[in-house]
């Protein structure tokens, strides 16, 4: 599996490559949360040309949903709604934790109003 | 066999030479029982001269004894020319022993570089026979290697070393750990050609080998292979038997920087390759064509491919006097049921997922109904390897189709799947539920089996829609 990261402004767009299962889960999560600037207020994980992802593969998105969470940034995914990995994104409720997309543009889109990232706890 | 007595002591301890006139004169002769004496009926022995036979190294390897019916018989002469035998049979028995332990070590070092079994891959039959040259040759340079890759991919390798002996054994080690380790790195067969060649330089070892290398995936059939120097592979493409050359470059260390040519092509259902030494074609008083065509014969008319290694290597063993090895791979159809057992570590389901990816095609799975039966056996696959236990460490999938087209998925371990956690294993259960059309779970004490179902209707079919 390979990951290529990109930036829109303070989005990290992570394009993921090849089969995720229990085999890389681990690397992979490193790699991507390595990928985060300090001053990113979203990430968008693309998963359009992942071609094997099981629920080790989900565990690991709600892995990286928490940590996201606990830095304020928000979370999408973009996923073709023709992949056969979509239906187990949908099996697992994975869209809970992030916005699923149909493209990267949608998903940065869903993200997009995220402009600041406000410090947890503090009250508007 | 005498015993070291008075008389006999000297010579086994390789003290000294014992040369007498009259042996019952001297005062160590009769005085060990029982016969304190010659035995009955022992040849009558007056003069007697004993030299014991003794390595430069002070290794005593036995003696030379003459006995004469008649008194001094045995001259200073007689003792210097005795001693001058078995000075030279001490150092022909020592040479003997010592090239009598090179050769073992050879062998067992080649030996021990040959697989000892072929790996077993879904879809490929595989048979290999290696014939050493004989006990008054040398242990040759001939090996091969099956690699299963990291990619599915199986590795392929049949080489030569030039020369003999334990250096020829010892570069074989080196070759062969180079192919595993630049496969392993994810190096194709053209790229690991010259590396080895650069390997086989920086040592200086000034040695040389030939070695042809291949790639090939049982999922898309395509084979990658590159060629240093050595007899062309032969093939059964499309019923016909021809031999894969035009691709042959220099052999490996004949000189530096040299660069290799890849071929790709395609081995179907139903293909044939056989690879070999030059000791299978290369016989004295017959041309290499004439080997090569009579090894092609021997191929196309084959139908086992245990048969064809038993014709091919039987074919030279009166005349060769070099070794032989042979590899042959057959590409079969999957066919109704697989079988696999595998390590239970995490890197065996990119196994799982190749096999079942090809067999769900020659099954008539839709693209949708392949891709959610490959995770429901990922699955299950993924809880063996979390939970097996046993000392083989080891699970098995087996799947299997019938004439109603319903799969079954069947995966065993020897581990007990616990009660999954709500967060974990709890999704893979979901994943496995909305997928599969029946899943059942028998934990026995000695494992657990998943049985999981489905029936084929070629759909996109798909649950979440």
């Amino acid at each position: 599996v390979t990951v290529l990261l990109q930036r829109h402004g303070s989005i990290t767009v992570a394009h993921v490559n090849g089969d995720i299962d229990m085999a890389n889960t681990a690397s992979l999560l490193a790699a991507i949360l390595a990928g985060i600037d300090v001053d990113d207020v979203a990430l968008v994980l693309d998963l359009s040309a992942v071609r094997y992802l099981d629920s080790a593969g989900v565990q690991m998105l709600f892995e990286l949903a928490r940590h996201l969470d606990t830095g304020r940034r928000a979370f999408a995914i973009a996923i073709g709604d023709g992949s056969p990995a979509r239906a187990v994104l949908k099996i697992t409720q994975v869209e809970e934790v992030a916005s699923v997309r149909a493209s990267v543009d949608e998903a940065i889109d869903a993200v997009a109003g995220t402009t600041t990232r406000s410090p947890r706890g503090e009250k508007p | 066999l005498p015993r070291a007595t008075a008389m006999f002591g000297p010579t086994f301890a390789g003290e000294s030479v014992i040369r007498l006139d009259d042996v019952a004169a001297d005062p160590r002769f009769g005085q060990s029982g029982p016969h304190f004496g010659m035995p009955e009926g022992h040849l009558p022995v007056v003069s007697y001269l004993a030299v014991p036979v003794k390595t430069p190294a002070g290794e005593v390897l036995g003696g030379l004894f003459f006995g004469h019916s008649e008194p001094g018989r045995f001259t200073a002469v007689s003792e210097r020319l005795v001693v001058g035998v078995a000075t030279q049979a001490a150092i022909a028995l020592d040479n003997a022993r010592l090239y009598a332990r090179q050769r073992s070590v050879a062998e067992t070092l080649q030996q021990s570089l040959l697989p000892e079994r072929l790996p077993s891959v879904p879809g490929v039959v595989m048979a290999a026979r290696y014939q050493a040259g004989g006990p008054d040759v040398e242990v040759g340079g001939d090996w091969y290697d099956v690699i299963p890759l990291p990619t599915g991919q199986l590795g392929i390798a049949m080489g030569d070393v030039v020369g003999r002996g334990e250096r020829a054994a010892a570069l074989m080690g080196q070759l062969r750990a180079g192919v595993r380790a630049y496969a392993a790195d994810g190096k194709g067969p053209a790229q690991i050609l010259a590396g080895l060649n650069a390997l086989l330089h920086d040592n200086g070892a000034e040695q040389m080998a030939t070695l042809v290398l291949g790639m090939f995936d049982p999922v898309t059939f395509e084979l990658r292979f590159a060629n240093a120097g050595h007899p062309p592979p032969v093939a059964t493409l499309d019923g016909r038997t021809t031999l894969l050359d035009g691709t042959t470059g220099i052999p490996l260390g004949a000189t530096a920087g040299a660069t290799y040519r890849e071929v790709t092509l395609s081995l179907p259902p139903g293909t044939t390759m056989v690879l070999y030494t030059d000791g299978l074609v290369e016989v004295p008083g017959e041309s290499l064509d004439d080997g090569l065509a009579r090894l092609v014969d021997i191929v196309a008319g084959a139908t086992d491919i245990e048969d064809l290694c038993d014709r091919a290597t039987s074919a030279v063993s009166d005349t060769r006097t070099d070794d032989a090895a042979i590899l042959v791979l057959r590409v079969e159809p999957l066919g109704s049921r697989i079988s696999l057992q595998l390590p239970a570590e995490p890197h065996a389901l990119r196994e799982v997922r190749a096999t079942l990816r090809r067999w769900l095609g020659e099954c008539g799975a839709s693209e949708t109904e392949a891709y959610e039966l490959l995770v429901v056996g990922g699955e299950l696959c993924s809880n063996a390897i979390r939970h097996a236990g046993g000392e083989s460490r080891t699970f098995t999938l087996d799947a299997s189709i019938d004439d109603d087209k319903v799969v079954t998925l069947r995966v065993q371990d020897q581990g007990s799947w616990r009660q999954p956690r709500v967060d974990e294993g709890g999704r893979g259960l979901a994943v496995i539920n909305a997928f599969a059309g029946e899943v059942t779970i028998d934990r026995a004490a000695g494992g657990t089996t998943v049985v999981a179902t489905r029936r084929l209707t070629g759909a996109d079919s798909a649950v979440a829609s």
